[in-house]
C-alpha cells in the first residue's frame, strides 16, 4: 500500500500541476513518515529545476522538507497518533 | 502517580519530537546538498524514470491505439451513443480520424521547416502547467541526435525556446515565456529593441521606455535567431509615473495545446548587433512577402510585359 501511494504521489508530481502535488503530499504525510518523498523532490528538482531561476530551483525538495518539518510537530499532539 | 505519569509522556513527547525532527532536517540537507553537488548524475538517472512516466501519459492522450483510444473517449462515447446511433456514429469517426491525420500531416511537413536549415521533430510528453517549472519535455534526446542550446521551434518560425538539458531517451526545453528567462527582442512598429521577461505560462512581458508607442498586434521577433518571431503585442500596460511600459506577448498557439514541435539541428551562438540588425531587416521585408502562386505568377510577368511593350510602341510612334 505504501509503495503503491509512493508511486502515486510521484506520478502526480511529474505529471500534475504542482498544487495537486501539495494534495498528494499532505495525503501522504498523514498516512506514514514520508522520508522518502525526498527521493522525489530530488527527482523532480535535479531533472526539471535546472533551467529554474535559483531562487525557485529547489522549490519540491524545500516544499517536502517543510511539510515533513511541520508534521513531524505536529504529529505527536494529534490524538489520532496517541491513541 | 498521576503527576509521574504526565510528566513522563510529556518528556516522551519531547523526545520523540526532537528526535524525529533532527532526523528530518538532516535528510533535508542531505537532498538539498545531493541536488547541488550530483545534479547532472541525479538528473540522468532520475530521467529513467520520469521520461516513462510522461510518455504513458502521451500515450494515453494522443495514441490512436485500441486501449488509449478506449480510455480517452470513454465518457465521450457514452454520450454520443445517446446522442447518435451506431453507424452515424462510426462515420464521424472515421470522418475525424481523417481530419486529424490530415491536420496532423500538415503540422509535421510545416514543423521541418521550409527556411533550409535542417530540424527534427519530437513529440511534447510533458508541457505547463503539468510540468514542473514551466518547462516542455520532449521525447527524443541524446540518442536522436538533439543537442543542448539547439532552438526550438513551433510551426514554420516560431521560436519558442531552446534545450536546456539532454537525456539519453528525453530533452528538456526552457520557454522563453518561463519564469526567469531574459533576452532580447526586437518589436516591429516602434522598431526598438526591448528587453523580454518570462513570465510563465506562455506570457513575456517586454519592458519598452516610456514615450515609445507600443500597440497591440505589433510583431515581436528574437533578432539572434533565424527564423525567430515570438509572437504579437497582445495587451500594453502604461502608467504616466512609472519610467517604463510593459508590453505583454502571447504565444499564436497555446503552449498546453502543443504536441510536436521542431528542434533545430545546429546549436544557437552569441551574434554581434550588427548581425542581428541584418536579420531584422531581412525579417522586416519577409513580413510583407507573400507567397504568389505559379498561375498568378505568370499573370503578372504576362501583364508586366505587355505593359512595357505597349509603352516602347508608344515611345516608337
Amino acid at each position: 500500500m505504501r509503495v503503491l501511494l509512493f508511486v502515486c504521489v510521484f506520478c502526480v508530481a511529474v505529471l500534475m500541476p504542482f498544487p495537486f502535488f501539495v494534495a498528494s503530499l499532505l495525503v501522504y504525510m498523514f498516512f506514514y513518515t514520508g522520508l522518502e518523498l525526498l527521493f522525489i523532490g530530488v527527482c523532480i528538482d535535479a531533472v526539471f529545476g535546472a533551467s529554474a531561476q535559483i531562487d525557485v530551483q529547489y522549490t519540491y525538495t524545500l516544499t517536502i522538507g517543510c511539510f515533513l518539518v511541520c508534521t513531524q510537530l505536529i504529529k505527536p499532539y494529534l490524538k489520532f497518533y496517541n491513541s | 502517580m498521576k503527576n509521574y505519569s504526565s510528566k513522563t509522556k510529556g518528556s516522551y513527547l519531547q523526545n520523540y519530537k526532537y528526535h524525529q525532527l533532527i532526523k528530518v532536517v538532516f535528510f533535508v540537507l542531505l537532498a538539498l546538498i545531493s541536488i547541488r553537488m550530483l545534479s547532472g548524475s541525479i538528473a540522468v538517472l532520475a530521467s529513467f524514470v520520469t521520461t516513462p512516466i510522461a510518455e504513458i501519459r502521451t500515450y494515453f492522450q494522443n495514441s490512436g491505439a485500441v486501449l488509449p483510444v478506449y480510455v480517452r473517449d470513454r465518457n465521450e462515447l457514452i454520450k454520443s451513443i445517446d446522442e447518435l446511433k451506431g453507424e452515424l456514429a462510426s462515420h464521424s469517426g472515421d470522418t475525424a480520424t481523417i481530419e486529424r491525420l490530415t491536420l496532423e500531416n500538415n503540422e509535421l511537413r510545416t514543423l521541418l521547416g521550409d527556411h533550409g536549415e535542417s530540424r527534427m521533430v519530437a513529440g511534447v510528453i510533458g508541457r505547463p502547467p503539468e510540468s514542473p517549472y514551466d518547462t516542455l519535455y520532449l521525447d527524443k534526446g541524446e540518442n536522436d541526435g538533439i543537442q543542448e542550446e539547439a532552438i526550438v521551434y513551433h510551426a514554420d518560425d516560431q521560436a519558442i525556446g531552446f534545450v536546456q538539458s539532454v537525456f539519453p531517451g528525453s530533452a528538456l526545453v526552457q520557454l522563453f515565456s518561463s519564469a526567469g528567462t531574459e533576452f532580447t527582442a526586437y518589436v516591429f512598429g516602434p522598431n526598438v529593441y526591448v528587453h523580454g521577461y518570462g513570465e510563465g505560462g506562455g506570457v513575456i512581458r517586454l519592458s519598452i521606455p516610456q514615450g515609445i508607442i507600443v500597440q497591440e498586434g505589433n510583431v515581436v521577433v528574437l533578432p539572434s535567431v533565424v527564423p525567430g518571431t515570438i509572437g504579437v503585442v497582445e495587451k500594453v500596460v502604461s502608467v504616466a509615473t512609472q519610467p517604463e511600459q510593459h508590453a505583454y506577448v502571447v504565444m499564436k498557439t497555446p503552449i498546453q495545446s502543443l504536441r510536436y514541435v521542431g528542434v533545430q539541428n545546429d546549436v544557437a551562438t552569441p551574434i554581434t548587433f550588427e548581425e542581428a540588425q541584418a536579420r531584422v531587416d531581412a525579417h522586416k521585408s519577409e513580413l510583407f512577402m507573400i507567397s504568389v502562386p505559379e498561375d498568378f505568377e505568370a499573370l503578372v510577368s504576362t501583364t508586366s510585359t505587355t505593359t512595357n511593350e505597349a509603352t516602347e510602341r508608344t515611345q516608337m510612334e
